[in-house]
């Protein structure tokens, strides 16, 4: 399974032009999410998929306008890579990490087609929930956004940067010129070996998988660059804010700095998928420059905040199984910038201390957590982790107090009996 | 000298496709220890042994009926630091078992490694105590998906034994399989004695 899918990647994927970290493979997926439909869509469905006339439309999005591009002859190069890609495409639908959410669906296709001028009609939006900073569209239209890259995009310029970016790459062909390098035979060897390396179980195969996948199949340098332009010059058309793009690079790079994995921070002198998805400083400054002398434009944080808001808890908490609590902690540091979601913010800076277990964590994670349930939208779980604290230390009172507490805002907690049960036992022992 | 060559390479592809095989250990009905767990349990049939093919951390092994994807038991006698999955780089990042660990962190150690293991958005249920060869400790279901989009279910046992964590998991796919053998794992967890 996981070497069909390395095969049909390696060919078919226009890989991430801002992969931040390692990332696992493409999984399978669901179904079709939520975007609108028109009959020319339709046309560019991927052969074998569901038509996605069987979905209801969303609401908040515009109405698709026909699709730029014609399907190849299924003899060319293109047509095989479009066929690679609709593969992938129908694996994408079935994936368990496939986000349906409507509303979010809507949205971000709304983002994407404000960027992508007449490629919308193109587009096919998968969210998939995956930890990672990574968006991609293949020659076929199919784009993936993950929620690695939701949860790290400041505001709404800063997504319709990267969604751009992405359209860039498909306008200007790169994974097909891409595939046409590598047909000339001097990536034959470099194909086993990104087969081989897919063949590798769970994260420990993703990593070396991703890894072999970026040093070949990434794109040069002059299309990051070029697709970057691309990205810059609609979002700023759409009237976006034209610092939006250095803004979330100098981000990434500094999230990479503060990584618990020396392998993260080496990462942009070794080989990774950063050196094929350059994310260069002569990047981060052409997009400055550029943006020096532009008129200003919206972030629409506001915005984008409400929309990615119902997904916080559960990308955060993803995001902290990667065990990379520098990571997790400069984007909690980012979310809480403003002042807004402290609750969820100071209940995962507390997570990040209980689970780390350095000097001076237990402390850290009970001030934040006290801090937590200070805010309405804080977790019921920080009540049960204080009510644990106080537990530990003997204050059974003050303990069954905040257990009980826990178990009123969680009614339906799949730990109720065994917290229930420690309730009774303090209670005893009091 | 044309059939001394096609011989030889006939012998060298033989040879090649031997050393590709692996033997998969069969595991007798009846009492079993797992190495590297501190606790025997009753087998009501046997069992294949996939810890040679799916290499595994010191102390974890895991049996299946009809191949990993229908059917997956594991038995894990994890030692402090230690982890639930094997990994090739020391610098990726895993959850690993801390003897400070409280029984809800027990339960996450389990739940998070198999986020890790490429599960898609693990989480337990129905967490209450129970007791593992004796030891008191906390059994709890699980409900998940592969990457492909198969929901699977699984219960787990975990309890500590010294300062090492004992664990028994059975997993398998939601539809049919899970509720098949449900019965016989329930008394197989229950069969379980100090080793």
């Amino acid at each position: 399974m996981r070497v069909l899918a390395a095969s049909l990647l390696a060919l078919a994927i226009a890989t991430s032009a801002a992969a931040q970290d390692v990332t696992p493979p493409l999984a399978a997926s669901q179904e079709i999410v939520e975007q609108p439909e028109t009959a020319e869509s339709i046309a560019a469905t991927p052969e074998g998929a569901t038509p996605a006339t069987e979905q209801p439309a969303a609401t908040l999005a515009p109405v698709r306008p026909p699709p730029s591009r014609v399907r190849p002859a299924t003899d060319s190069d293109e047509g095989g890579l479009w066929g690679m890609s609709d593969r992938a495409e129908i694996e994408a639908r079935n994936s368990g990490q496939l986000e349906r959410d409507p509303a979010l669906n809507a949205y971000l296709f709304d983002v994407a087609c404000r960027v992508a001028d007449d490629a919308c009609g193109d587009i096919r939006l998968y969210v998939m929930n995956r930890p990672y900073f990574n968006a991609s569209m293949a020659p076929n239209g199919y784009m993936e956004v993950w929620s690695g890259l939701l949860l790290r995009a400041d505001d709404e310029a800063q997504l319709a940067f990267v969604l751009g970016h992405e359209v860039g790459h498909y306008r200007r062909q790169h994974s097909l010129s891409m595939m046409r390098t590598i047909r000339s035979g001097a990536g034959v060897a470099a194909v086993f070996s990104i087969i081989a390396a897919g063949a590798g179980v769970g994260i420990i195969g993703d990593i070396v998988y991703l890894g072999t996948l970026a040093s070949v199949f990434g794109f040069s340098r002059e299309n990051e660059s070029e697709a970057d332009m691309i990205g810059y010059d609609h979002a700023v058309a759409a009237g976006y804010d034209p610092h939006a793009g250095h803004k979330l690079w100098n981000n990434l790079v500094a999230e990479t700095q503060v990584s618990d994995n020396p392998d993260v921070r080496r990462q942009e002198t070794r080989a990774s998928i950063f050196r094929t998805h350059p994310l260069s400083s002569d990047r981060v400054e052409a997009l400055q420059e550029r943006a020096a002398d532009a008129s200003s434009g919206e972030t629409q944080r506001e915005r984008y905040r409400a929309a990615i808001r119902p997904f916080l808890d559960s990308w955060l908490r993803a995001d902290l199984r990667r065990r990379d609590y520098g990571q997790t902690a400069a984007v909690l540091d980012r979310l809480g910038a403003h002042g807004e979601d402290l609750g969820v913010v100071e209940y995962y800076r507390g997570e990040i201390n209980r689970l780390r277990r350095g000097e001076g964590d237990r402390e850290r994670a009970f001030q934040h957590y006290t801090t937590a349930i200070t805010y309405p939208d804080a977790p019921a779980a920080a009540w049960r982790e204080l009510g644990t604290y106080a537990a530990r230390d003997g204050r059974n009172a003050e303990a069954i107090a905040l257990l009980t507490t826990y178990l009123e805002r969680a009614p339906d907690a799949s730990d109720r009996a065994f917290v229930e049960a420690r309730i009774g036992q303090l209670g005893g022992g009091q | 000298m044309n059939t001394t060559r096609r011989g030889l390479l006939a012998a060298v592809a033989g040879g090649a496709l031997a050393a590709g095989c692996v033997t998969i250990p069969l595991v007798r009905a009846g009492s079993y220890h797992a190495k590297g767990t501190a606790f025997s349990v009753t087998l009501a049939r046997p069992w294949s042994d996939m810890t040679t093919t799916i290499p595994q951390p010191r102390g974890v092994r895991v049996l299946t009926l009809h191949g990993v994807q229908l059917n997956q038991l594991y038995l894990a006698g994890i030692a402090p630091g230690g982890s639930l999955m094997r990994v090739v780089d020391r610098d990726t990042p895993r959850p690993t078992y801390r003897t400070d660990m409280t029984e809800l962190e027990l339960v996450e150690f389990v739940i998070d490694s198999l986020a890790t293991m490429n599960f898609q958005d693990p989480e337990s249920a129905n967490l209450r105590p129970q007791t593992l060869a004796g030891a008191p400790g906390v059994r709890f279901e699980i409900n998940t998906r592969i990457d492909t989009g198969l929901n699977f279910s699984g219960t787990a046992l975990v309890a500590r034994a010294g300062e090492n964590l004992n664990l028994l998991m059975f997993l398998a796919p939601s539809e049919y399989y899970y509720g098949a053998f449900a019965q016989e794992v329930d008394a197989m967890f229950a069969s379980a004695t100090p080793a």
